[in-house]
């Protein structure tokens, strides 16, 4: 090799070396090359559109979430790192989930983010077909700045039995018969209601009792679904027109105690209405 | 001369060099400054919305069996006649006229819309029906297995332990992956295929032009052909199998679709990212449905597997495939067909239950045999009702019956046909008949249809036919949404109202005001799943003292349209049926103080198999004669 070639070869080596020093260099101090990941995102404590809020907490790449629901096509829904029972907003596209828009409820907080700010679903005029009642739901309030709320709640200690409260879809029912209109209502749908604030809640019987000419009668109900029974009562009936009926049905609450609620209706024998035979 | 440069230029050029290019780099580097940012501190402002939260919006729920025709390629629905419930279509004789709703008495034109009654009823108090609460998944403050946020870099990052927990905790889990997707905004939602369906169900000239002729009885009009048909949201290769009534079984096929159809597909989602509908038929062979058949239907349960380029999906149901048969009554060309329509969402946005219905006369027979009708003037009226209380002789000559649907909307055309040889004026009707929304799902009763015939002669009106048949509607989950103020005490007297609604404003149920100073703290809305297709709209705000009527959250609670029966262990896993959830939720009051709040759903559904028992599906009996 010449010594002209040698040089240039040292010349264009040594600029190579700096080049890969530089671009190596360059690389490894940049977070990203395109801009677009962050090490940590920000979660607001109900963003608004206009910018004003404040972050309350960041999280992390690579966290993994709970989501409560979403808001618009911009916004998830999250367990609040700080209070799990706090919702917290985190921009949806910085989310990867397999959940469906029918999987998560829509939840608009006060400032209505992701809605249209000119008929947000809070400000909505609401009428009802009967034409009776138009209300005005929620005007638009100053957007709030909350940097950071640390807040509890705390449930007193419950010593209160649950509110149990039995309704029917008739006030009546016919002892079983296969004469219309009787056989049509012959069957009575009963649906019970639970209220207490120590969740979980549990229906713990329901039974009904009534006299008839041979003594006193009880009829267990039958579940159809959920909190839904249905009774039919195919014999032992009133002798003539009708009898009370008193459904009675136990329920308790999240911590055991035991409420009681009570429904009377009327059990009628097919003969007295006119359902012969 | 040459002289070669000594080794330690050879060595330390580069080697400085490359120093000082990692120095340049490192000075030169581009620091970050897109958002999010790296590091924000906590209280940072929120930078513009584009910018923080990008769109980017979840696939779609998806749905077999509600389906908008618009959106169907290839789909005709011009022409067709809005007729409300109770009136008649007048059905042109002649070649070029067309349908018009009527007053079935006067015969004159009418345009009423009908509104089903819709009005609110009373939330009931209390009402949290029992669901299992969600697992305190908490972590125990010196666990330290979630890093709180903020967390200083090399520490774990924040892992909500409802994510991993058994049972799950209600919603979905999520990760932050701190990056915009590479492709922001819409994407294809995943392949969706619909509930088998007959093509008779309105869908017959769909099919006929997809399938093109390749069909075994080329001849047979499209209306009477036994083809089946479904509906896909992307591009795909489909194919059937089948189990007839009688167990026998239907061999593995293939299913069309139109080239055509894809190549307009893939311009509507890269021009304006809608994601059409496309159909897929399979005519079967008229001697094989024959062979099967009873009464001049048979019943096929459907297994259908599509596959696209982005991934697979199944379906299944019953199809009612009827069969041309040597009917005696020479007025119909085509006899009365009923066939599924499943559930379509009108303008009003309520989901009405909805079955289409077939039939052609022929013009030349209108008159009955012994009649006074002056032929050059009989006019021809058609009703359609769904009817209970009474079946449709009830209906029509002793008006026992009430008629239940809610309208229809119907296509009327009359073209020419070859009839026992000659050519003669036929008069095609197809339209769908949509029964009342807000009765309960299941609602059975009879689909009735009686043509009249009278030449404008007072008395002179003469019942040509009264068909009918025994129908079941789909069934449709029940929703109860309640939601308990589960707090010690609102601050300054303030109490929770709570709303009920859907898009439109319109209530499902009245506004409760829930309190701790009366002990009413809870209220439950009761409502259908087809009454509320779109979500039910629940708004919390806090009413009293200082704050009248300060907004608090608003909840869009989904509503599963699709029957899932919570029942079906099967249908479980294979619809994602869930039978609702329980959130407690700490609300800021804006004062530094908050509310805690517990929203329950509960859904529930009857019990039954689908499989067994199609109940997201309409029941259909033979249709029948009337004696009039």
């Amino acid at each position: 090799m010449s010594s002209t070639a040698s040089r240039l070869a040292l010349v264009i080596g040594s600029l190579a070396a700096a080049g890969a020093g530089w671009f190596g260099a360059h690389r490894l101090a940049d977070d990203d090359s395109t801009g677009s990941v962050a090490v940590a995102v920000n979660f607001y404590d109900c963003p608004a559109a206009d910018g004003s809020t404040l972050s309350v907490g960041q999280l992390r790449a690579g966290a993994t979430v709970q989501l409560l629901g979403v808001t618009g096509d911009r916004w998830a829904v999250i367990r609040s790192p700080q209070d799990p029972e706090r919702p917290a907003w985190v921009p949806l596209a910085m989310i990867r989930t397999s959940a469906s828009a029918g999987d998560l409820p829509q939840l608009t907080c006060a400032d209505a983010v992701g809605i249209p700010t000119t008929a947000p679903v809070t400000t909505a005029v609401v009428t009802t077909i009967a034409g009776a009642t138009t209300t005005v739901f929620g005007e638009t309030v100053p957007p709030t700045s909350v940097i950071e709320t640390t807040t509890s709640s705390t449930i007193p200690i419950d010593i209160e039995p649950p509110t149990v409260t039995i309704t029917s879809d008739r006030p009546y029912l016919y002892v079983l018969s296969t004469t219309p209109p009787c056989s049509d209502e012959d069957a009575l749908d009963v649906t019970i209601a639970l209220a207490d604030l120590s969740l979980p809640l549990s229906i713990r019987s329901i039974v009904a009792t009534w006299d008839s000419p041979a003594g006193p009668q009880t009829a267990n109900l039958v579940p159809v679904s959920g909190n839904h029974f249905r009774l039919e009562v195919p014999t032992n009936g009133p002798a003539t027109g009708e009898t009370p009926l008193t459904l009675t049905a136990k329920g308790a609450d999240g911590v055991g105690n035991v409420g009681v609620g009570q429904l009377v209706v009327s059990l009628r024998t097919p003969l007295s209405f006119g359902c012969a035979g | 001369m040459s002289r070669r440069p000594p080794v330690a230029l050879l060595v330390g050029a580069p080697l400085l060099l490359l120093i000082a290019g990692g120095v340049a780099g490192y000075v030169t580097r581009v620091k970050p400054t897109a958002a999010p940012p790296a590091v924000t501190v906590v209280g940072a402002s929120m930078p513009a919305l584009d910018v923080a939260a990008p769109t980017q919006p979840l696939p779609h729920a998806p749905n077999t069996a509600v389906f908008d025709p618009a959106t169907i390629l290839g789909l005709d629905l011009s022409g067709r006649v809005a007729v409300p419930a109770g009136a008649a279509v007048h059905l042109p004789l002649a070649a070029g006229g067309v349908g018009e709703a009527v007053d079935p008495d006067s015969h004159e034109a009418v345009t009423a819309a009908f509104v089903p009654d819709r009005r609110p009823v009373d939330a009931a108090p209390g009402g949290l029906p029992p669901i299992a609460a969600t697992p305190n998944t908490q972590a125990p403050p010196d666990d330290g297995s979630s890093a709180p946020d903020n967390a200083p870099p090399g520490t774990d990052v924040f892992t909500d332990p409802c994510a991993t927990a058994q049972p799950t905790c209600v919603g979905a889990s999520g990760d932050v992956t701190g990056r915009t997707p590479d492709t922001p905004g819409d994407t294809v939602d995943p392949l969706m295929v619909s509930m088998p369906l007959a093509a008779e169900a309105g869908y017959a000239d769909l099919c006929n032009r997809i399938e093109a002729g390749s069909i075994p009885e080329p001849g047979l009009a499209p209306a009477s052909r036994p083809t089946v048909m479904v509906l896909l949201n992307q591009p795909s290769t489909v194919a059937l199998t089948g189990t007839w009534a009688d167990g026998s079984t239907l061999d593995k096929t293939t299913m069309t679709t139109l080239p055509a159809d894809d190549t307009e597909w893939n311009r509507a989602w890269s021009e304006q990212h809608a994601q059409r509908l496309l159909a897929a038929c399979i005519t079967l062979p008229l001697d094989l449905v024959r062979s099967h058949a009873k009464a001049g239907a048979a019943t096929l349960h459907v297994e259908v597997l599509a596959i696209s380029a982005s991934g697979r999906a199944q379906s299944e149901g019953q199809v009612l495939l009827t069969i041309p048969t040597d009917d005696t009554d020479p007025l119909f060309v085509d006899r009365l067909t009923v066939a599924d329509h499943g559930e379509q969402r009108l303008a009003d946005g309520l989901l009405y239950p909805t079955v289409h219905v077939h039939y052609a006369i022929v013009a030349n027979a209108v008159v009955p045999a012994g009649s006074t009708l002056d032929p050059a003037k009989v006019q021809v009226y058609a009703e359609h009702a769904l009817v209970d209380g009474g079946d449709c002789n009830g209906w029509a000559a002793e008006q026992q019956a009430r008629d239940r649907s809610a309208g229809s909307a119907f296509t009327v055309r009359s073209e020419i046909r070859t009839v026992s040889g000659r050519d003669r004026d036929v008069t095609v009707v197809d339209g769908d008949t949509y029964l009342d929304p807000t009765l309960p799902g299941g609602w059975q009763g009879q689909l009735c249809l009686r043509l009249t015939g009278t030449d404008g002669v007072v008395a002179k009106v003469f019942t040509l036919a009264l068909l009918g048949g025994d129908v079941r509607s789909p069934r449709t989950a029940e929703y109860a949404v309640s939601v308990l103020l589960s707090d010690p005490a609102l601050p300054d007297g303030r109490q929770l109202q709570v709303s009920w609604s859907v898009d439109d404003g319109t209530l499902l149920c009245n506004p409760a005001t829930l309190t701790t100073d009366t002990g009413e703290r809870t209220g439950t809305c009761s409502t259908i799943a087809r009454l509320a297709p779109e979500g039910i709209l629940v708004a919390l705000r806090i009413v009293g003292g200082d704050a009248e009527g300060t907004p608090l959250l608003g909840i869009r609670v989904p509503v599963n349209t699709g029957y899932c029966n919570p029942d079906d262990p099967w249908a479980w896993v294979g619809d994602g049926c869930s039978t609702g959830f329980n959130q407690p939720l700490q609300l800021p009051l804006g004062d530094e103080a908050v509310v805690r709040v517990v929203l329950q759903v509960n859904r529930s559904a009857p019990e039954g198999s689908i499989a067994t028992d199609p109940s997201n599906a309409w029941q259909l009996g033979p249709i029948s004669s009337f004696l009039v």
